[in-house]
């Protein structure tokens, strides 16, 4: 948790904050530390800071030693989450991480002299995915889904939600998450440190074409659910998961459809009609407003 | 009442070569210790990528009590591994200077680094403490020798009091 990582003096000046309201701390080497906290704020010796003179700065061994202690003291066990640019930590809580990226090769080794940081503090939002979830699903079960948000906007919280929702909804179901980032359960020894439901199977830490290719083969899912579709490699996935009969869940940065749309990696999915329904969130009235819920017709079924 | 002075300095040099022989041996003992725990970090790194903490718990009883002991305190201090490090080596007693702060350059990047450099750097301190252990092994002899002179030592005294 952030006791566990952050220097003493950032801890102390946390302290004046209600870590509930607390949803990123921005770190950069020598320049003011940024708090989102229901808006954007300085973070100062004694919480909110007024203007960036009175802000902390962070030094370089300080992110270093936050890297450091987020890796329990072992750099080299975060070595290929490093390389991607981030770590998890308990409670899923991801360190983005900016620094000198180390290429051998043209293959990424590792990231070092790390430059900026920034922490990500998950929020669960109970039910926040109950508004949606009767478009999401007929009769033969779940549909396949593409969340779409620009970033920060609650994807992670709405899935998250919305794979505890589906597991205690359809009990006789299987449900697969394929947590890449070890964000959206954030399995600590073995146990979902978030609510992803009773029933559901997590792949932690496993990249997705791994963890969808073992989850058919070993885990028989009726539905998968994963974050983040990035690569082309990620929508071959999809199309493996549906033509094996699976149900998926998934989500995109995309700001609404018609952004979606102007994505060149997505024009086949879009074409070839992959997704049933896509749900749109954006950070409106806080994070995780559902703006809509759309068919594979685009045709809006819900609008917020 | 000759008898009685002379087995009490026998005693005493016995006690005195021992002594040095087993600050030699103690030596020894916490350099190989150092270097079977390269090995046993190089073979995790390398596979099972465990962490710090895991590897040394799991591994601190199998060593002598010096080096579980150093061990132990590097456990208990891992958040500011850097300032222990310096004092250790500041009040060390047991091993050469060099010696001391070869391993504790090496234990303050331990967990600092990539798995790549952490194997490189690995290879680089069982490199270097080869010389070490070479260096003390012969220091060894010199120890098992004082331990000798020692008994010796006391026994002419033990005869030239009698």
């Amino acid at each position: 948790m952030l006791k566990d990582i952050l220097p003493a003096r950032f801890l102390r000046a946390l302290d004046f904050l209600q870590m509930d309201k607390l949803n990123e701390i921005r770190l950069r080497v020598s320049f003011p530390t940024i708090v989102y906290y229901g808006g954007r704020y300085f973070l100062g010796e004694n919480g909110l800071a007024d203007s960036n003179k009175d802000s902390l700065c962070a030094t370089a061994q300080e992110l270093n030693d936050i890297v450091y202690r987020a890796c329990e003291c072992s750099v080299y066990a975060h070595n290929e989450e490093l390389k991607q640019g981030y770590i998890t930590i308990e409670g899923g809580i991801r360190i983005g991480i900016c620094g000198e990226v180390v290429v051998d090769n043209g293959i990424i080794k590792t990231i070092k002299n790390f430059s900026s940081l920034n922490i990500r503090i998950p929020r669960e939002i109970k039910d926040c995915s109950l508004t949606a979830l009767p478009f999401l699903h007929n009769e033969n079960g779940i549909l396949n889904t593409l969340v779409l948000a620009p970033p920060g906007a609650g994807k992670t919280t709405f899935i998250r939600d919305l794979a505890a929702q589906l597991s205690n909804k359809f009990i006789s179901r299987n449900l697969l998450v394929v947590d890449e980032r070890n964000e959206i359960a954030s399995v600590i020894n073995g146990k979902p440190g978030l609510n992803v439901g009773k029933y559901t199977d997590v792949y932690s830490g496993a990249d997705k074409q791994f963890g969808i290719i073992n989850g058919i083969r070993t885990m028989t899912p009726d539905a998968i659910i994963l974050d983040e579709l990035i690569t082309s490699a990620d929508l071959q996935a999809i199309n493996y998961i549906i033509g094996c009969g699976v149900k998926v869940v998934a989500t995109s940065h995309s700001r609404d459809i018609y952004d979606l749309q102007k994505k060149p990696l997505f024009k086949e999915v879009l074409k070839d009609n992959l997704f049933d329904r896509f749900v749109v969130l954006s950070n409106r009235k806080g994070k995780g407003t559902l703006e809509g819920v759309w068919d594979k017709n685009y045709t809006c079924l819900y609008y917020g | 009442m000759n008898v009685l002075i002379g087995g009490i300095l026998l005693c005493i040099c016995s006690c005195v070569g021992f002594y040095v022989a087993s600050g030699y041996r103690k030596k020894l003992l916490f350099i190989q210790d150092f270097k079977n725990f390269l090995d046993f970090v190089e073979t995790n790194v390398m596979f099972t990528q465990d962490k710090i903490s895991v590897l040394l718990e799991s591994k601190k009883d199998s060593f002598h009590k010096e080096f579980t002991e150093f061990i132990t305190n590097y456990l208990s201090n891992i958040q500011d591994v850097s300032s222990y490090l310096t004092k250790y080596v500041q009040e060390q007693k047991l091993l050469d200077k060099d010696t001391a702060e070869l391993i504790a350059n090496f234990m303050r990047e331990l967990g600092r680094i990539d798995s790549t450099t952490q194997l490189q750097s690995i290879k680089q301190a069982n490199e270097a403490l080869s010389t070490h252990l070479t260096r003390t092994q012969d220091e060894q002899k010199k120890g098992t020798m004082s331990a000798r002179l020692g008994v010796m030592g006391g026994l002419a005294l033990f005869i030239i009091v009698l």
